[in-house]
């Protein structure tokens, strides 16, 4: 069946979006009507909700929208006059759209008779008898240049303007206005007095000729009319002007009144035309705050911070420039350059493109990176419906909300620290009565926090209950045949017993807890993510699990290292150092097992060329070279034949054509361009146990 | 003999864009990597024009410009402002410190020399 609700949602946001996008290119049309991208623009947005509302049977709305596209279509073809009448319509049925939007939203129902009245208005301005299409003729301009007197204390010198016009056309007259230059007494030497009256013939329209205007246009006066039209006329009548020409006001006066006029919100709200409410809302969505957005976490699409994207756009910028630097140079190779010049401008443009790839990288894995508040957010109401189902008061402290971490990671860690949550409400936080027993406060507090430590982000789930209990542990575990003993374990391994398949201290099966089911799978996805689990734990003091997770999942700090021909790389994370041993350090616990001493800790040592398969030159461990590794608390000695070095590696899967190879995390791609696989310490470390 | 140039951007690369640009447009060029190295700069050398960003450490290009401006020698000086589509409030900053004019960045070297010529005869 088709998630109808699911469909609806999307196209809300959707339609949304597109209906701010028709609003704001309606309002900018009005200022400049002959934008054609413009047009097209808001052709498109139009287009866009008629096709999406059609496609899903939203059939109201994909008829009124075609009702505006139609008449935006005459104003592409210019067959129409983006006049303010037709802008008022437009903005209008802008409206009318938002409105029936929000009736799907809500899942209300809409009457289509009330868009009656607004598509005959829109039939009769189809049928105005306006200008037919505007041509490309040779037109005069009337051009009037007050230029800002502090032009030339801006470094502009008004003569470029001149100069700029005479490139798009031919100027028939020009005439030095002087009337403004006062007496010398009065004259500031620095001050710009003059004024231009220009006509100009030109092939281009009003719009070009205001771009040669654009570093001179504040504080100047610039009035550009089409001659020989009644235009001119009408253009001479705003009072402003008049009273400016007239010299009763000066044009700033009337700039900083204009700039006073109420904004078009206000006055649709006092005319009744839109509540307070609607336009607060557009303008909310405008600024992309969407309150949803905390409910559905972690969804397909991000919300980015302005400021990174900014950031990228920045460099992408600069790349945009190297690469026509690029060009450049390569076209005037041999031009007087001289070839050992060109070559050295490469190696300067070849280095600025490198500087700025491993930028465009970090910014965009920048992107990735998501507050965990967003799903911190989401617990305050699970925690709030599971407490009260255990009759325990329990209150959710967050902090460190705004602690980023990589969005793969976020998702996959969402569900682990439910549970985690869920057992602190379920075993960990004892019942009011109990806690008073225990003279500790009847209420109970959670603490969710998340924290930034070096590479790696701590999310601590802090609880302040009665604590894990060591023999009951035990107990469990003896009696579930996961240890026989507890005699050789520390109290640490003892908590970690817990992480184990099979092991579940809940007595009884709870909604809250389900089946043991929980902290081994907690345990794997926290591991699948590069990340670890560790437990502190005290006798009614209460229980922390720490959850320690890389930055990002895609880019690690990797060590290369040689095995025969091939190259490989092992996460810098789980390095603790490399040796090469003494030939006496070297032992043999039997024929599969082998040993070596640093400094009198003995760990396992596992040779690469072996386990990988590979022919190797350096077979003996003082020859070689040996990593040490470290993997839950344990270490690993990987014999290999040279160490290559240090470099930031992007881990890619080998994907699902190769079966699974124990011992490789993933592929990547070197600097050079060779490929290396990716050690996996764990799955190799898996391999020393099962050969003891 | 050429027109000197000073560009004034904290990123390297940015620098030496714009300045194989305008040296290969003949134009001497001085470079910069903030508001502070610039006025020292200026105080050294005969400045036809000055090319900045407006991010900059130490000294930003809003402060630069206005320096810049209160400098006897250089209040007439054509200033362009290196610029993205996504500051506008700092191009209007900018416009008021005394900035004669603007590129949006990412431009080509040649749309940066009808800039630059548009200010230097």
């Amino acid at each position: 069946m088709v998630d109808f609700k699911k469909l609806y949602s999307i196209f809300v946001d959707e339609a949304m979006e597109r209906i701010t996008e028709l609003e704001d290119g309606l309002l900018r049309l009005e200022k400049s009507p002959d934008d054609k991208e413009l047009i097209n623009t808001i052709f498109r947005a139009a287009h866009t909700i008629k096709g999406s509302s059609g496609s899903i049977g939203l059939k109201d709305i994909s008829k009124f929208t075609h009702g505006i596209e139609e008449v935006l279509d005459l104003v592409r073809q210019e067959k129409l006059n983006p006049d303010k009448e037709l802008i008022n319509i437009l903005l209008d049925a802008t409206d009318m759209i938002k409105e029936m939007v929000r009736c799907v939203a809500s899942e209300t129902a809409f009457d289509f008779n009330r868009c009656e009245d607004l598509l005959k208005r829109m039939e009769e301005i189809k049928k105005s008898p306006e200008s037919g299409a505007k041509s490309q003729k040779i037109k005069t301009f009337k051009i009037i240049f007050i230029p800002s007197p502090d032009l030339f204390k801006r470094g502009i010198d008004p003569s470029i303007i001149i100069d700029d016009l005479k490139n798009i056309g031919e100027i028939t007259s020009i005439v030095a206005n002087t009337e403004a230059v006062p007496i010398l007494s009065d004259l500031n030497p620095e001050n710009l007095y003059l004024r231009w009256d220009i006509q100009l013939r030109t092939d281009k329209d009003e719009s070009e000729i205001k771009n040669v205007f654009e570093f001179v246009e504040d504080g100047s006066d610039i009035r550009i009319f089409p001659v020989n039209t009644h235009e001119y006329e009408k253009c001479m009548a705003p009072l402003g002007r008049m009273l400016v020409d007239e010299g009763i006001v000066k044009s700033e006066d009337v700039e900083d009144a204009l700039k006073n006029q109420k904004k078009l919100g206000e006055i649709l709200v006092q005319q009744g035309k839109v509540s307070q409410k609607d336009i607060e809302n557009v303008i909310e969505k405008q600024r992309g705050i969407k309150i949803e957005s905390f409910k559905n976490a972690v969804s397909s699409t991000i919300r980015v911070d302005l400021k990174k994207l900014d950031h990228l756009i920045n460099i992408v910028g600069e790349m945009v420039i190297i690469h026509s630097m690029f060009r450049q140079t390569i076209r005037s190779n041999g031009q007087g350059n001289g070839g050992n010049a060109t070559a050295e401008r490469l190696d300067v443009l070849l280095s600025q493109l490198q500087r700025i790839g491993s930028d465009i990288q970090e910014s965009a894995m920048s992107l990735r990176m998501l507050p965990v508040g967003e799903v911190f957010q989401r617990f305050i109401r699970l925690v709030r419906e599971l407490s009260a189902s255990k009759n325990k008061n329990i209150e959710l402290i967050i902090t460190g909300e705004e602690t980023e971490l990589d969005k793969g990671v976020l998702e996959k860690i969402t569900d682990p620290l439910v549970h985690l949550i869920r057992n602190s409400i379920d075993h960990g936080i004892e019942t009011p009565e109990e806690r008073l027993s225990k003279g500790k406060p009847a209420n109970g507090a959670i603490h969710l926090s998340a924290y930034q430590m070096g590479d790696s982000v701590y999310i601590d789930v802090e609880d302040d209950g009665r604590g894990l209990n060591k023999e009951k542990i035990i107990e469990k575990a003896i009696s579930k045949g996961i240890i026989n003993s507890a005699q050789s374990l520390t109290d640490d391994q003892i908590y970690n017993l817990i992480f184990l398949p099979g092991f579940s201290t809940a007595e009884s099966v709870t909604d809250v807890s389900g089946r043991g089911v929980g902290m081994d799978v907690v345990k794997k996805n926290i591991e699948s993510l590069n990340g670890k689990v560790y437990i502190r734990t005290g006798q009614d003091t209460g229980t922390t699990i720490s959850i320690k997770l890389p930055l990002t999942l895609a880019i690690i700090d990797g060590l290369t290292l040689l095995v025969g021909e091939d190259v490989f790389a092992i996460p810098i994370t789980s390095v603790v150092e490399s040796l090469r041993p003494n030939r006496m350090d070297v032992k043999s616990l039997n024929e599969k097992v082998e040993v070596i001493n640093v400094r009198g800790e003995y760990i396992p040592l596992m040779r690469l060329y072996e386990i990988l398969g590979i022919t190797s030159w350096k077979k003996d461990p003082w020859d070689a070279i040996v990593i040490v590794a470290m993997h839950e608390g344990r270490k690993y000695g990987l014999l290999a034949d040279e160490l290559l070095g240090e470099q930031q590696i992007v881990i890619k899967s080998l994907g699902t054509a190769t079966p699974k190879v124990r011992g490789i995390a993933g592929g990547t791609i070197l600097g050079d361009g060779r490929v290396a696989l990716v050690l996996d310490v764990p799955g190799i470390a898996e391999m020393v146990k099962t050969s003891s | 003999m050429g027109k000197t140039v000073l560009i004034v951007d904290d990123s390297a690369s940015m620098r030496q864009l714009v300045s194989f640009a305008l040296r290969d447009a003949g134009y001497n060029v001085v470079d910069a990597i903030n508001g502070k190295d610039a006025m020292n700069k200026l105080n050294g050398t005969k400045i036809e024009m000055v090319i900045t960003d407006l991010n900059m450490p130490e000294m930003d290009g809003i402060e630069f410009i206005k320096q810049v401006r209160n400098n006897p020698g250089y209040k007439f000086t054509p200033i362009v402002m290196l610029t993205t589509e996504s500051q506008e409030s700092k191009k209007q900053e900018g416009k008021q410190a005394g900035a004669s004019g603007w590129i949006v960045k990412p431009f080509t070297p040649e749309q940066l020399i009808d800039i630059v010529k548009k200010f230097v005869r």
